[in-house]
């Protein structure tokens, strides 16, 4: 019996060392494994537009008449440098007997500038960097009629390209 | 069989490498829809000439008179254009009544001259801008013709010009 009890006190001694050693070496971390780790960052643009319309209602004598609506354009990339450009198509009728207006008649203006610029060429107008945050840019539209248009519904797209400068 | 896999792996190339080529150009396109609509459009001024005016003056000398017409001392400068080739725009004269309403002189008497050239009888509406016209500013200076007959009284007659348009179907 007393035999007993000094083999259970024993193996009672040998756990709690073993618990002990092995709370030792748990407080010293060693490296056992690595593992690399790549992160890719996807290049993304978003290219913002308030309306997908601009219309002219032209009555009264030829001259210059200004879109009724505005276009605000919000561009947001992570790439280096980008760019804007704005470019336009001739605005024709259904009747193949009416001449297109070329798009030289149409022109642009940027915020509260007052100066307009042709769309006759494709036309840089807004550029920007990675870190800059998005801010939307207003432009006005202006189209320049002639006595030489004749009455009709003209129509036409003018098209926003964007490009990145790596 | 080696033929269809070489093509395959190809293809599979092919499909790989287009889409990188798109997105290394980095362009991308939107666009906006715009519509002009033009609608039907008219300019026209009239001015009294009186005989003293140089326009006046300037008809007067190319028209060619017989003894028995009278010119009015007063014409019309009258400027026209149109962006419509359906518009028109013509001259109406009624009948000269005099002042105290009891005579009258017929229209079939009376004439226009357009820029001192030939005459025109005032029974027919005499077209000022027709189709031809669309675009063009038209300038003309209305000299006025009465050839009278001995019928008619001596006296102060006046009339109605009238400008109308009309719109062609």
């Amino acid at each position: 019996m007393t035999h007993k009890i000094k083999r259970l006190l024993f193996a009672v001694l040998v756990t709690i060392y073993s618990v002990n050693s092995y709370s030792t070496e748990a407080e010293q971390w060693q490296e056992a494994a690595s593992i690399a780790v790549t992160a890719v960052v996807a290049p993304y643009t978003t290219v913002k537009l308030s309306t997908n319309e601009i219309t002219f209602d032209v009555r009264g004598e030829p001259g210059e008449y200004y879109s009724n609506e505005e276009v605000e354009v919000t561009v947001g990339s992570n790439q280096s440098t980008w760019s804007v450009y704005v470019d336009a198509s001739s605005l024709s009728t259904n009747n193949v007997e009416i001449a297109a207006l070329p798009s030289s008649r149409l022109a642009y203006a940027v915020d509260n500038n007052k100066e307009y610029q042709s769309l006759d060429k494709k036309m840089l107008f807004l550029q920007g960097v990675a870190a800059q945050a998005p801010r939307p840019v207003k432009l006005r539209f202006r189209l320049t009629t002639t006595w030489q248009d004749a009455p009709g519904t003209y129509k036409g797209n003018i098209t926003f390209a964007f490009l990145n400068n790596p | 069989m080696k033929l269809s896999l070489a093509s395959s792996k190809l293809a599979l190339l092919l499909i790989s490498i287009i889409p990188s080529l798109v997105l290394s150009t980095g362009e991308a396109k939107i666009d906006v829809r715009v519509q002009a609509d033009i609608h039907s459009s008219m300019h026209m001024q009239w001015q009294k000439l009186s005989e003293r005016d140089e326009r006046y003056q300037q008809a007067r000398v190319k028209l060619k008179m017989e003894s028995d017409w009278i010119l009015l001392p007063y014409g019309l400068y009258v400027e026209l254009q149109t962006n419509d080739v359906n518009k028109m725009v013509a001259l109406r004269i009624d009948d000269l009544i005099s002042t105290d309403k009891k005579r009258t002189i017929t229209k079939d008497q009376f004439y226009i001259s357009i820029n001192g050239g030939e005459l025109y009888s005032a029974i027919e509406d005499l077209p000022l801008l027709s189709p031809n016209d669309r675009g063009v500013m038209k300038k003309q200076i209305l000299l006025f013709i009465l050839k009278v007959k001995p019928s008619n009284y001596a006296g102060s007659y006046a009339a109605n010009f009238k400008f109308i348009t009309n719109t062609l179907p």
